[in-house]
């Protein structure tokens, strides 16, 4: 059976709202306000969609059957997916169109969490939740404080994704967290849930992101330079607490082998990554997972640089979900696109970028990866 | 004084057997009756052999701890007062893992550290399973 989706289908269009605060906008509204920009980006109208595959927001909402009426379109292919981080809806959306059953599709995510006042911060009635564990932020700072402990890392280790998430965010407009935060800035902060500070977590924002993806075929007639994607893979580890050592996240190394496997690609040859991060810990547990760093010396690797402007592997060049805006990941996306066109604007453009990798979870339930490129590989 | 932090439900019957034991000063744990396999918390059906049959059982007060946090914010008004508190996963002698807080000196707090159970009477009808350090 042929299962290589090398260069078979391309993302041709992105489009997001403002991100922040976007009082009395529902989630699907946002959705159809970015899906609106995806189709101006790829100069199409409703009419060449025959897919749609939505996002569920935080509070469970953004069904495709709800996004319908406000979008005006029946597609032949509607799916939605709890599971946010795009990664897992664009693999969706590669299957759709690789087996025919749409030719294009649209990919959606709303969220209005930030001016809802969604409780994030609520604690189940466990016994985890009546004993304070509250936050996403708790099993991070959990599965942070053990890897200290193993491995020894240092805050300041530590601390260069959150300062470099923010050094990225300075050179991008549609960033949140723009103000400088030098590392000693980072580490006269106090800690938030030890040993995590407030500019390890994401904060929560509203906003939509889209993005539109069709057969390489097809591709071709589109505006844009079509965005080729190379390579995808997904684990899960969906008994969640009930896996010994869930916050370790082993799982990804079955989402690791498979995407270098199937690609025939290694390390060296991507030259941009971007890293789903709602916590800064999750992003050193990718970036050991997947192998840019040995076990246990992220940290280390992270010191040298290899990942803030100027360095050999830009990470999060949009400044993340640490310091660009909440949209469960998405965002990362829409920037490597825009970095993979070579429109990512003189501040922060990275030169002759070829090759992007995005990495994502579903907190400890369900990883992706996905490697797109300017070629059909 | 009322106890202000969030309150389980005791008297749900998934997990009433718990509470209620944690009341006398025991901990427990679910176990199959078929592979006596420990879960924790309660699963409608054993996931290691896929047979329902369970029963709450005493189990260790002893244990070590896989890893902690230590909150400096209180997500919900009824946790100011005791900031900065320690919330750890416990791992006790019979392998069952259980995510509560570390109580009273944090004298030798470390991943690996031995933490002996603790009872906290928080209402009349709850008690809190806990946990305190065991000097080496």
């Amino acid at each position: 059976m042929d299962s290589d989706i090398r260069g078979k289908v391309a993302i041709v269009g992105i489009g997001h709202t403002a991100q922040g605060e976007l009082p009395g906008q529902s989630p699907e509204l946002n959705s159809v306000l970015a899906i609106k920009e995806a189709m101006r980006d790829a100069g199409i109208d409703r009419s060449a969609l025959d897919g749609l595959i939505t996002c569920k927001s935080v509070q469970g909402t953004n069904i495709d059957w709800q996004v319908g009426p406000l979008l005006g379109i029946n597609p032949r292919y509607a799916q939605t997916l709890d599971y946010g981080t795009c990664n897992f809806s664009m693999h969706l959306a590669v299957q759709a169109i690789v087996t025919g059953m749409a030719d294009t599709v649209a990919l959606c995510y709303g969220a209005n969490a930030r001016t809802m006042k969604f409780p994030f911060g609520a604690s189940a009635p466990t016994l985890a939740g009546v004993s304070g564990l509250m936050h996403v932020g708790g099993p991070a700072a959990l599965a942070l404080q053990r890897y200290k402990s193993l491995y020894g890392m240092t805050d300041e280790e530590f601390g260069w994704i959150a300062v470099g998430a923010r050094e990225w965010a300075r050179r991008n407009p549609v960033a949140l967290f723009r103000d400088p935060m030098s590392m000693d800035d980072y580490l006269a902060m106090e800690y938030l849930i030890e040993p995590l500070r407030r500019p390890d977590l994401t904060m929560i924002s509203d906003g939509g992101v889209s993005l539109i993806l069709t057969s390489a075929e097809r591709a071709a007639d589109f505006p844009n330079k079509p965005i080729y994607i190379l390579g995808m893979s997904e684990a899960s580890q969906i008994r969640g607490e009930f896996t010994p050592d869930y916050l370790d996240r082993e799982f990804l190394g079955l989402a690791s082998q498979q995407i270098w496997n199937s690609t025939g690609m290694s390390q060296s040859d991507i030259d941009l990554l971007y890293v789903q991060d709602p916590t800064a810990f999750w992003v050193l547990q990718m970036i050991e997972h997947f192998g840019f760093a040995p076990r246990g010396e992220g940290g280390k690797w992270l010191a040298q640089g290899h990942t803030l402007p100027g360095g050999s592997l830009p990470l999060n060049t949009n400044g993340g979900q640490l310091s660009e805006c909440y949209m469960w990941g998405w965002m990362h996306i829409v920037e490597a696109v825009r970095q993979l066109r070579g429109a990512a604007g003189p501040e922060r453009q990275v030169q002759d970028a070829e090759i992007a990798m995005y990495l994502s979870t579903q907190t400890w339930f369900k990883g992706g990866a996905s490697i797109i490129a300017t070629h059909k590989g | 004084m009322t106890y202000s932090k969030p309150v389980p439900d005791v008297a749900h019957p998934d997990m009433a057997p718990f509470w209620s034991a944690a009341r006398e000063g025991r901990l427990t744990a679910q176990r199959c009756t078929a592979c006596k396999s420990y879960r924790f918390p309660t699963l409608e059906i054993c996931p290691a052999c896929l047979e329902q049959g369970a029963e709450w059982v005493e189990v260790s007060q002893e244990g070590t701890i896989w890893s902690f946090a230590t909150y400096h914010r209180a997500f919900h008004p009824g946790f100011k007062a005791d900031l900065p508190y320690v919330v750890a996963i416990v791992e006790n002698a019979d392998g069952v893992r259980y995510t509560g807080r570390i109580l009273g000196s944090r004298e030798g707090l470390a991943v690996g550290a031995r933490v002996r159970a603790t009872f906290v009477e928080c209402t009349e009808t709850f008690t809190l399973p806990a946990w305190e350090l065991v000097a080496d």
